[in-house]
């Protein structure tokens, strides 16, 4: 496993400087073999990132993936132990963070209790001193537009989780900075709340056109908010790309293991472009480039499963769980040779019964090959 | 998950059927307790206060006496001066020592608390009586003094100044300890929010950091000004008679002069200003922000002037900030404050420290450091029956108040933990009451009730006594243990199949006897190193230790003094290592 991801780390390494490493000016942050350690442990490993004017990209990875860590170097509030940081091609690594112009969303908020709902907003402009009646505009403006114009004089005590997490958009997005780094900020919400959340981020996002960062360890989330994906593992970044490219073309079985379920199958390239494994020898996608004696593996979202009567598919095979999720359901089944795979089986389907026997089959190129 | 637990729990309860008393009648022991040995004899003080002596009709003469401008007036004016620089002095150098404790990880502030808690538990009388050493005639103090030069070294004792010095000395660890909870409590993630908001360090901490600690000055200044307004160890010992206290009248009056309607009158001043200055807290504060935290906010007038004065605090020392950082460069600052926090804990330890080698001295009379070691004051401690017996005395007297103070608390403190009761602010206050009425005041009314039961000059007056001064205390600790104890397991317990009983042994106690054991030492620390009770409700007769070291002090000053003062501090250093083991781990 380890030996896996040292080398998907370093496959993709170099993927985001050459996809945007000649497009210097439309970068609003650079990061350079950024390292930060806490005595023995290794918090970031020399890790390259380069974020697009504009966008919003979420850092997306396990806990201690070292995701919140890179954030807090971006911020300011953790100084890295090598490297540099650029923002808008200037260096800003040994800038203190209250001049380096960026938002932060805390986790939990960190709204200031002594303060109300107005005064938190106002903050970040009392700081950059601006005159008394701009200030009021743009603070009402900024809490008009998370809809909270009415709460003003309230303490942040007095406010719903929700509604807490508005104000501390609002004390973000008010100064308009032009890069904005949150910290996993919906995790506290509730699943509905959160999801209305996601599309209030996006709006936000949208209407400003600031740079944002999110980090979050919610695979969902990053695949609902981003225009790129950072998928963190082991204090590296393992792979970037739009949420399609990571669902659909994961790097390695890693990053496939970590979005979305998946079923793998290993095995070695034989000829005829096909791969033989435990469970038969299989069409390899038209598109995978591998020679024969080369190991890998075939990735088939549970989605491209089909399910066929006993006989008729690529994979015979037993039901040994069903999952009703409302809009499918999910089968596990179990191979003659005892491997677990999932299919979706669509609603509207004859429900399948626990010990019944079936088989699976997928055509080649919704299958994705992934060299060891 | 949790909620359906305690609803259905609940619900079964009252579908019951069973009359089931509410658990705030658990606090009823303990406040028959305080009603009848303090509400009831305060009030008596009260009524004493403004009847004359011969006829027993109603006069306000002992207040217009107190308040005619004469002496009375001079002695009422200066505690009210001494306890309010001593309060200043406690915020104003307790301030940077409990920030600097709390901008600490836990595990070294626990540590470095150690330095701090151990002169807090060391009684005012033994570190005002190192202080009479070192500060003398012959000190070293005066002679490192005398030695650089400067002028009236020969003279420290006996003046305004070096009775403050000695009051901040006695109350600031009080200061520290009660601040830090409420600035432990600041999430560390405000600063960080702060500054990414654009706020710089000196803008973050007055504009944030600062008024979110308020509430725990405040609390602070309301304890040590209270406390300081009925002492009269250090103005005795170290003042001289123009540093007369109102606390030292009352003693005069009361023992000396039999005149209780004065005495009670100048008692009756005291509750009166603390009942004040606790009342204008609560305007501004509110009381619950003792025992919660945070509190009310309002909109009014003086929290826009705070925060006003808070911004231009903020801005002001955010341009010093940046020219101090230009002139010596960044992280200089931290260095100060830390130089500046051991330099204070130094200064703390230090009169407990030097108490050690003056009571090894050879010599008939104390110095520091003595001339020549020996050990023959601890074995003529040791061969007087008089200061073994009172030795003997305090311990039994302690134990006894630890287990009556810690079976009342418990008792309450379960009942007030596990209930929302309209009554339950009231029963707080009432069990915190004794905090508010200086020491001074529970001795004498508890002294004049007493008298009618013959109960003074017994040991079991003065247990009473120390038990009315031990229970705050020792009730939040039980309060802040029970509180933070999960309910639910005992539920639990109950569905796996376990009887109340065995649910008791086996889950409850073994999850709150950290906190039983932190309450049991803390009272008996409480009566042991207790004065002013024994003074007035010992008598003459029934002498514990401190009362004992009280009348050598004012009799004779001799090396015997340090020997006992060494033995306390070694009971008492103890016993606290013991609270800090007992002590829960931080939640």
């Amino acid at each position: 496993m380890n030996d896996h991801g040292s080398a998907c780390v370093r496959d993709s390494q170099a993927f985001p400087s050459r996809a945007t490493g000649d497009a210097g000016q439309s970068n609003k942050l650079r990061a350079e073999r950024l390292s930060k350690r806490y005595g023995d442990f290794t918090a970031l490993d020399e890790l390259d990132l380069e974020v697009r004017n504009g966008e919003l990209l979420t850092l997306l990875g396990a806990s201690g993936s070292g995701k919140t860590t890179l954030l807090q170097v971006i911020s300011g509030l953790v100084a890295p132990s090598t490297g540099r940081l650029l923002i808008d091609g200037t260096d800003i690594t040994h800038t203190p963070p209250h001049r380096r112009d960026i938002g932060v969303v805390f986790q939990n908020y960190a709204l200031f209790p002594h303060l109300s709902v107005a005064e938190n907003v106002a903050f970040p402009l009392q700081m950059r001193k601006l005159p008394a009646a701009q200030l009021q505009k743009r603070m009402r403006d900024a809490l008009e537009m998370v809809g909270l114009g009415a709460l003003e004089k309230r303490f942040p005590h007095e406010l719903s989780g929700g509604q807490q997490q508005r104000v501390a958009l609002a004390r973000c997005f008010v100064y308009r900075p032009s890069l904005i780094l949150m910290d996993e900020p919906l995790s506290a919400l509730d699943r509905k709340l959160r999801e209305s959340m996601q599309i209030e981020i996006k709006r936000l996002h949208r209407e400003s056109g600031a740079t944002i960062v999110f980090v979050t360890h919610d695979q969902e989330e990053a695949l609902a908010l981003s225009n790129r994906i950072a998928l963190m593992s082991e204090a590296r970044i393992v792979q970037i790309g739009t949420p399609q490219a990571i669902y659909e073309t994961p790097s390695c079985s890693r990053v496939a293991e970590f979005i979305g379920l998946s079923n793998l199958l290993k095995g070695e390239i034989v000829e005829g472009h096909r791969l033989r494994t435990s469970e038969g020898t299989f069409t390899m996608p038209a598109q995978a480039s591998a020679r024969a004696g080369s190991t890998g593996a075939l990735m088939i979202r549970p989605e491209h499963m089909h399910l066929l009567p006993h006989g008729q598919g690529l994979v015979q095979a037993q039901v040994v769980e069903t999952v009703y999720t409302g809009a499918d359901t999910r089968v596990l089944l179990k191979t003659t040779s005892g491997m677990t795979l999932t299919a979706r089986q669509a609603a509207g389907n004859r429900p399948l019964r626990v010990g019944e026997p079936a088989s699976l089959a997928w055509r080649p190129d919704d299958s994705h090959f992934l060299a060891d | 998950m949790a909620d359906i637990a305690v609803d259905s729990s609940t619900r079964a309860a009252r579908k019951g059927g069973r009359f089931r008393p509410s658990a705030l009648w658990l606090t009823l022991p303990g406040a028959l307790f305080l009603v009848a040995f303090l509400l009831v004899p305060s009030f008596q003080l009260l009524s004493l206060s403004v009847e004359d002596r011969a006829t027993g009709a109603f006069t306000l003469d002992a207040f217009i006496r107190i308040l005619n401008g004469g002496v009375y007036t001079r002695v009422l004016f200066n505690t009210f001066l001494i306890a309010l620089q001593t309060t200043v002095g406690c915020l104003l150098f307790g301030y940077p020592l409990a920030y600097w404790l709390a901008r600490q990880s836990q595990r070294r502030q626990r540590l470095t608390m150690l330095f701090v808690l151990l002169p807090f538990w060391t009684s005012a009388l033994v570190k005002n009586f190192a202080w009479l050493v070192l500060l003398g005639r012959n000190g070293s103090v005066s002679a490192l003094l005398a030695a650089l030069g400067m002028e009236g070294a020969d003279s420290l004792l006996f003046n305004h100044a070096t009775v403050v010095f000695a009051m901040v000395h006695t109350m600031l660890p009080l200061a520290v300890v009660i601040m830090l909870p409420v600035m432990n409590r600041i999430d560390a993630n405000l600063a960080n929010a702060a500054g990414t908001l654009g706020a710089s360090r000196a803008q973050a901490f007055w504009r944030i950091y600062f008024p979110l600690s308020m509430p725990g000055v405040a609390a602070a200044g309301v304890l040590v000004f209270i406390a300081s307004l009925g002492f009269f160890i250090t103005p005795m010992l170290l003042g001289g008679a123009r540093e007369t206290m109102l606390g030292q009248l009352i003693i005069m009056q009361i023992n000396q002069l039999q005149n209780w309607q004065l005495g009670s009158a100048i008692a009756v001043m005291l509750v009166v200003t603390a009942l004040a200055t606790c009342f204008v807290y609560d305007r501004v504060f509110g009381l619950s922000a003792i025992s919660q935290g945070g509190g009310g906010m309002s909109h009014g007038p003086l929290r826009r002037l705070g925060h006003y004065l808070a911004g231009r605090a903020g801005d002001t020392c955010a341009t010093l900030e940046l020219l101090a950082a230009r002139l010596f460069g960044q992280g200089r600052l931290d260095w100060i404050l830390s130089t500046y926090a051991w330099l204070l804990i130094a200064l703390l330890l230090l009169p407990i420290i030097a108490l050690v080698p003056m009571a090894f001295t050879d010599s008939t009379f104390l110095s520091f450091p003595p001339q020549q070691y020996s050990t023959r004051w601890f074995s003529e401690y040791l061969n007087s029956p008089l200061w073994v017996s009172a030795t003997l005395r305090s311990f039994a007297i302690g134990l006894s108040t630890a287990l009556l103070t810690v079976l009342i608390a418990t008792l309450a403190a379960l009942g007030l933990a596990r209930t929302q009761n309209r009554l339950s602010g009231l029963v707080f206050l009432l069990f915190m009451a004794p905090m508010i009425v200086p020491p001074i005041v529970i001795a004498i009314a508890l002294f004049y009730l007493f008298a009618k039961f013959s109960l003074v000059a017994t040991d079991l007056g003065i247990v009473i006594g120390h038990t009315v001064i031990a229970l705050p205390i020792t009730f939040v600790i039980l309060l802040a243990t029970f509180k933070g104890h999960d309910w639910r397991l005992e539920q639990a317990a109950a569905t796996l199949g376990a009887s109340p009983w065995r649910t008791l042994l086996r889950v409850t106690l073994p999850l709150v006897k950290g906190g039983l054991l932190a309450g049991l030492v803390t009272a008996f620390l409480q009566s042991f190193e207790e004065l002013t009770v024994a003074m007035f409700i010992g008598g003459g007769m029934k002498t514990t230790l401190p009362k004992q070291m009280w009348d050598d002090v004012l009799l004779q000053v001799s090396p015997i003094l340090a020997a006992a003062s060494v033995v306390v501090l070694l009971i008492v250093t103890t016993l606290f290592f013991i609270l800090e083991r007992a002590r829960p781990a931080q939640r």
